[in-house]
């Protein structure tokens, strides 16, 4: 990966930058105060807070309907919304969307279909000499793994091109911030690993902060520093991947990250346990359902003698539990379960 | 190209042999409406020079002038206009928006030459009867008379734009209005040429007009020369220079589209309309109901006012006046043409629909006579039917030329493009894996067609049926020429009045036309309502 040549000069007037020896020393690269935006009476986002920080990546994550797209459209300056977002410290709510100077990448990479590549790239950097503008174009090239497609229109590239010169272009004008509009979710499975790699390094390189929006968990998990947890247009959790995954502050957050099963705590409390917190072994008052191959180990669906159904893990090489087998469900040694308020 | 896909020798032929039925219908079928435009441009390889000198002594430099000058005027006039219109009427809300997002589009009913006699009667007064028979006032009428069809390929662009790419260019440092003239302007600039394209051929095909106005451009010269020295192979050379003009044209627009494609595929969520400040969206709304009101409101208030005053004051209205007489003669000639052209229309895009560039081609050549005046296909259908006449193939005392037939033919070669071109964009809107379901189901092809496409194609047949039937009504010079005795129509009424400056006397079936013009008018945006597509 190559740095960008610091020669370029973006077409924004950057927000005004708060004095950094000012009493917040790393103000956060993007935050979010008390957002809430009403559409047709409902409050599609209601109240949201969040802080990026420099060089972070936060993963949006939520059902769809949530209010992920919208909270990144009133970021994004798209929108005229309630409450404040601050950039680098400095209050950017009442600049419209050109002078935020924040990147953004849509699902459907929304290039430009009358320009090509170099000019699709190029569009949002202005003052720049022939020569500069061929060698921003070449590093940006570069930086997505793209080089040799400058001449290219969006229409003769593949899909995976095409999101790949989004970001790039997203990127030109070196934004503090980019935000990712479920970039992922047009492209066919094998593409988006690939792909996903690919620009989470370019935006490492970049010490870009992003907010990537996402409905698929596992790519949150994936790809975020840390994952932000959207419902109903509330933020439930912002911790790390393993915090929201292992110690989720409710039933929802549970569940919507993984696999959950419910079992009653001994002080009267609720605990959680991911499948590969329980395994059975045979014989007891429980019983076998389904059992599912992950070639590393087997899942089985187990129903409790209260009624409840759980997922449990056994590893592989053990002896198969036929389904209608009596078992017995258990916690796995060593595991402590989450327990939830 | 794995091994199983490449076809054995055989059932190459084979497929070749089946498929060979098809080919032979497309060839013959766009064989027979591009004729008389091949005609046309054959008759410039044996040139009557001495006539060329003549004009070119003559009349032909002030032809070519007022041609350009008139050309220009109105193509970027109209360009304008209706681009602007369709963008406040996509872009902002306001009340009454969807309202006078139909009202822009009726002037498509009121013909060029009855706004014409209008104006023409209107501006005496202020401008004197010398002064108001000028090429910029006809510029003015032709301009409210053409911008519809601009601003409707306009509306369409602007309304398939995905908002998500406006986004991208506000984050990218464009204000609102750089945002507009960078990205969302050059994404529509095909539609938008094409919307223009479209004017031009109309400028460049105008008689009734440009005559009311004594303009004397290349069109009005071939049919003085038609009916002034009766020569027509003389008509027919001077028509190669407009059939020249409206390739040249095409070329253009071609070029400047390049490699570069405009649409973004895929149903994107499109811009919402918003609101803005007050002042600026009345000034926009009373601009756009002044459109509607000079176009439409005036004509129509002065047409029937005409009516009155003729009754009141005992005068005869018509010429040979039977009202009744000349709406049957214009709805049985338009409705004819309006039904061969979309029957025609629609045989050859299936046709061609699975051949490939080779069989879009061979058909588009069908589709020649719309980039040709009317007066140019006139002299090619008679050129083409007379050979036939001659040839003793049909029974005696037949004959082609001056008959209904002749006409209708002459007025499929004309407009057949309106309704190819529209059937074949909403036919390349079916999915192919619906029609490949349908196939595995057990239905040939003719059951698919039938059952799956025609159904599927309706309101984009119906859209293109309602744009053949206002171009038919209103339709002057084909019918001028190759009316067969005794069918009269609505326009031919208007054109023996006015040419008389009887302007009274035009009232009745200028009305009439834009009744009929209206109704085809409303169809077409009902249909556009449901999705039918707009294109060129």
């Amino acid at each position: 990966m190559t740095a960008v040549s610091p020669r370029i000069r973006p077409a924004f007037t950057a927000p005004e930058v708060r004095d950094t020896t000012g009493a917040a020393p790393h103000p956060a690269a993007l935050e979010a105060r008390s957002i809430r935006k009403v559409i047709g009476g409902r409050a599609v986002v209601d109240g949201v807070d969040l802080a990026v920080q420099p060089a972070e990546l936060l993963a949006l994550v939520g059902p769809s309907g949530c209010g992920k797209s919208t909270l990144l459209r009133v970021i994004a300056g798209l929108e005229p919304a309630d409450g404040q977002v601050l950039l680098d410290g400095a209050d950017v709510s009442a600049l419209p969307a050109e002078r935020r100077w924040i990147g953004l990448v849509f699902q459907d990479h929304a290039l430009f279909p009358h320009l090509r590549v170099d000019q699709n790239l190029t569009f949002g950097v202005r003052h720049l000499s022939r020569r500069e503008r061929a060698t921003l174009v070449g590093e940006l090239l570069e930086l997505v793994r793209l080089p040799g497609l400058a001449k290219r229109y969006p229409h003769e590239l593949s899909g995976g091109e095409q999101q790949r010169i989004a970001l790039a272009r997203a990127l030109a004008p070196q934004p503090p911030v980019v935000l990712l509009d479920e970039p992922f979710a047009n492209l066919d499975a094998s593409l988006r690993d690939s792909l996903r790699t690919d620009v989470i390094a370019a935006l490492r390189s970049r010490r870009t902060s992003a907010v990537l929006v996402t409905h698929d968990r596992d790519e949150a998990l994936l790809v975020g520093d840390r994952v932000a947890v959207m419902r109903a247009g509330r933020i439930l959790q912002v911790d790390l991947p393993e915090q929201v995954y292992e110690r989720p502050v409710d039933r929802f957050v549970a569940r919507f990250l993984g696999d959950a099963a419910f079992l009653p705590g001994s002080d009267g409390g609720v605990l959680m346990a991911r499948p590969h917190d329980l395994t059975i072994e045979p014989g007891g008052a429980d019983r076998v359902l389904a059992h599912h191959y992950f070639g590393s180990m087997w899942r089985y669906e187990v129903g409790r003698a209260d009624g409840s159904t759980v997922l449990a893990e056994v590893p592989a090489g053990s002896r198969l539990l036929e389904v209608g087998s009596p078992c017995t469900v258990h916690v796995v040694a060593g595991h402590a379960l989450h327990h939830l308020d | 190209m794995t091994l199983a896909t490449i076809p054995t020798s055989t059932t190459t032929l084979r497929r070749r042999a089946r498929s060979l039925p098809g080919w032979v219908a497309i060839v013959v079928v766009a064989g027979v409406v591009a004729a008389p435009v091949i005609v046309i441009v054959a008759s410039i390889l044996d040139p009557t020079t001495e006539v060329w000198r003549e004009l070119w002594d003559t009349r032909l430099p002030g032809m070519i002038r007022d041609t350009v000058t008139l050309l220009t005027t109105v193509v970027i006039g109209a360009t304008v206009l209706g681009t602007g219109l369709a963008w406040f009427v996509t872009a902002y809300d306001f009340p009454g928006r969807r309202l006078l997002g139909w009202a822009l589009v009726t002037p498509l009913a009121v013909p060029g030459y009855v706004l014409g006699f209008v104006w023409l009667d209107t501006m005496q007064g202020p401008l004197g009867a010398r002064a108001v028979r000028s090429i910029w006032l006809c510029a003015a009428v032709l301009i409210m008379a053409l911008y519809p069809y601009v601003y409707l390929l306009a509306r369409a662009a602007f309304r398939d734009q995905s908002a998500a790419t406006v986004a991208v260019a506000r984050s990218l440092g464009c204000s609102p209005w750089q945002a507009w003239w960078r990205v969302t302007l050059p994404m529509a600039r095909p539609s938008i040429a094409a919307g223009a394209a479209l004017v031009a051929m109309e400028v460049l095909t105008d008689v009734g007009t440009v005559r009311l106005f004594n303009v004397s451009t290349i069109a009005d010269g071939v049919l003085r020369v038609w009916f002034g020295t009766g020569d027509r192979n003389a008509a027919a050379e001077l028509a190669t220079l407009l059939i020249g003009a409206a390739v040249l044209l095409i070329a253009v627009e071609r070029l400047l589209r390049g490699r570069a494609r405009y649409t973004q595929g895929g149903r994107a969520e499109s811009v919402a309309p918003r609101r803005t400040r007050v002042g600026t969206t009345v000034a926009a709304a009373v601009a756009g109901w002044s459109v509607v009101a000079l176009a439409v409101a005036v004509p129509i208030v002065k047409l029937v006012r005409w009516v009155g005053e003729a009754r009141a004051t005992g005068q005869t209205i018509a010429v040979e006046g039977d009202l009744g007489f000349h709406v049957t003669s214009s709805v049985r000639v338009a409705g004819a043409a309006t039904i061969v052209c979309v029957v025609v229309g629609t045989t050859l895009a299936w046709l061609a629909r699975r051949r490939g560039t080779a069989g879009q081609v061979v058909a588009r050549t069908a589709t020649l006579g719309y980039a040709v005046p009317g007066p140019v296909v006139a002299v090619g259908v008679v050129i083409t039917l007379a050979a036939l006449d001659r040839r003793d193939w049909l029974p005696d005392g037949v004959l082609l030329v001056g008959s209904m037939v002749g006409l209708i033919y002459a007025l499929t070669v004309r407009f057949l493009a309106v309704s190819y071109q529209g059937v074949e964009a909403t036919l390349a809107k079916v999915p192919p894996n619906v029609i490949a379901g349908a196939r595995t189901l057990g239905a040939g092809p003719l059951r698919v067609a039938v059952r799956v496409e025609l159904p599927l194609i309706r309101t984009g047949l119906l859209a293109a049926a309602a744009l053949v039937a206002i171009d038919s009504v209103k339709e002057l010079p084909v019918t001028l020429l190759l009316r067969p005795f005794g069918t009269d129509t609505l326009s031919v009424w208007v054109w023996r009045a006015t040419s008389e400056s009887l302007w009274v006397q035009a009232a009745v079936p200028s009305l009439a036309i834009v009744a009929l013009g209206m109704i085809s008018v409303a169809i077409l945006q009902w249909a556009l309502d449901r999705g039918a597509e707009v294109t060129t």
